[in-house]
């Protein structure tokens, strides 16, 4: 049994299912390798855990007498009707939102005009940057999920094709290949993600259409980003707890791209032509 | 005409179904971490399945049943607003996540006993927090002790994929409690 056959038997051991030659092989390659007696301990460490600390709780006697109550009325479905009655708001939703501010607690994440009819929260959602930073940690907390994962720009550029109403690049990035990438839309604006990674790092791409952003109705820039964006030259900042933000323009595409990286380093991977590259922000 | 006493609907539902509500219930608990929000769950869950008990096929899985109400139930409740991809293939997203896995997670890896000092409802909380699918499968298998079998067909999928979920279910959660244990300030190995 090598590493990555162990890897994949992990969970059937934690669970107690592997029996017989692959039980033992298991066991012998955990013995052998640290590494991997490292991995089937951490998963078989968080079982346990669960086990101990959220044990099974009974229901509630109210509600099983309630139930038996209700399916012995004479109109169950009228108390059913009032049992689905919609929840005010996704409580997902606003936590996610919630989760994203606080992590990026920016001055510029702060909406330059705020629009009197809208509130904190779609405002937020209009805002490009905020948006960009959902996604980004999104993805890698494992919230939004990739619709294709491929390697080749090819395939990527036609997963995008006729969907967005604005070029979408797959750009080559020095050092790092595509994995995925994502459409969604916000405001009935589509936004294309893309993913890049090498030896464990990542770059994150997002796009969308620079004139709505522009326009300023559905989607909204802070004006200085905006300012220093239709000068042609990108807008940088760093300040994103050691991640960098960068924002260009490329025809009629607005492009972001955020990594667990300085600006220096993240600038050498992007193909930004040179001229437009500022001394500084 | 159901004046007087139990019809036999009523009974036959009460000895089958009933007996069933703690599986529910626990499940509607961890999903969205509020007893107040599974409560409404595990009530409506009954009253649809009683409501639609002349179409459960006897002497079938009755969990299997009840369990497919409540998520449905669940998902029409909670929804996100955002539209997502319904078409996902579940074996793209575990390569992709094992290949944008957040590098941050690596970089700290942490002693066991730093989980020790982590709450109840931090644990609770970290689940509730897991994308939908991965959650289920947590829920059922760690906290209920379903078997994988039967969680295949509470979701009507394959036995692999039950696992891979669960495998790439208890990672995340693993390194949303790192996460929790560092900002408390729990010693967290460098
Ligand atoms: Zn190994």
């Amino acid at each position: 049994m090598n590493c990555r056959q162990f890897e994949e038997q992990i969970t059937s051991a934690v669970d107690q299912y592997l029996q017989g030659d692959d039980r033992k092989e298991f066991y012998d390659h955990a013995f052998r390798c640290p590494q991997c007696r490292k991995a089937f301990e951490r998963e078989r460490f968080i079982k346990t855990l669960l086990q101990r600390r959220l044990r099974i709780v009974q229901t509630p006697h109210e509600i099983s007498h309630a139930i038996v109550a209700e399916t012995g009325s004479t109109d169950p479905d009228a108390l059913l009707h009032s049992l689905q009655a919609p929840s005010p708001r996704s409580h997902r939703t606003a936590r996610f939102f919630l989760a994203v501010a606080a992590v990026f607690v920016l001055g510029f994440l702060v909406v330059s005009s705020p629009s009197p009819d809208s509130s904190p929260l779609s405002a937020q959602r209009a805002d490009v940057i905020a948006q960009s930073a959902a996604m980004y940690a999104g993805l890698l907390a494992g919230w939004m999920k990739p619709q294709i994962s491929s390697a080749e720009p090819e395939v990527l550029e036609a997963f995008f094709e006729g969907k967005t109403g604005f070029p979408v690049h797959v750009h080559s990035l020095r050092d790092y290949t595509p994995v995925g990438a994502l459409l969604n839309e916000a405001s009935g604006v589509p936004l294309a993600h893309l993913v890049y990674t090498s030896n464990g790092k990542t770059v994150y791409i997002y796009q969308t259409c620079w004139n709505t952003v522009q326009d300023g109705r559905k989607l909204k820039i802070p004006d200085q980003v905006k300012k220093t964006l239709c000068a042609g030259r990108p807008y940088i900042d760093e300040s994103f707890d050691g991640r960098t933000f960068i924002l260009w323009t490329e025809g009629r595409t607005l492009c972001g791209a955020i990594a667990r990286m300085g600006q220096q380093d993240l600038l050498s991977h992007l193909p930004l032509a040179e001229a437009s590259l500022p001394g500084a922000r | 005409m159901k004046a007087i006493g139990k019809t036999s609907k009523q009974r036959e539902f009460e000895s089958e179904a009933l007996p069933h509500a703690d599986l529910l219930y626990n499940y509607a608990l961890r999903m969205t971490n509020n007893s107040a929000d599974a409560d409404d769950l595990v009530q409506e869950t009954f009253l649809k399945a009683f409501r639609f008990w002349d179409k459960y096929e006897k002497g079938t899985n009755i969990r299997a049943w009840l369990f497919r109400i409540m998520k449905n139930s669940y998902i029409n409740r909670y929804r996100r607003e955002a539209k997502e991809p319904d078409t996902v293939d579940y074996d793209e997203i575990q390569n992709f996540y094992n290949t944008i896995r957040d590098e941050s997670a690596d970089s700290h890896d942490a002693q066991d006993s730093a989980f020790g000092n982590l709450l109840d409802d931090d644990i609770a909380t970290a689940i509730a927090d897991l994308p939908e699918d991965f959650r289920t499968v947590v829920i059922l298998c760690d906290i209920e002790g379903l078997t994988y079998e039967e969680i295949a067909e509470f979701l009507d999928c394959p036995l692999g994929t039950v696992r891979s979920r669960l495998h790439r279910g208890r990672s995340l959660l693993r390194t949303r409690l790192l996460k929790y244990a560092k900002d408390r300030g729990y010693a967290v190995e460098g």
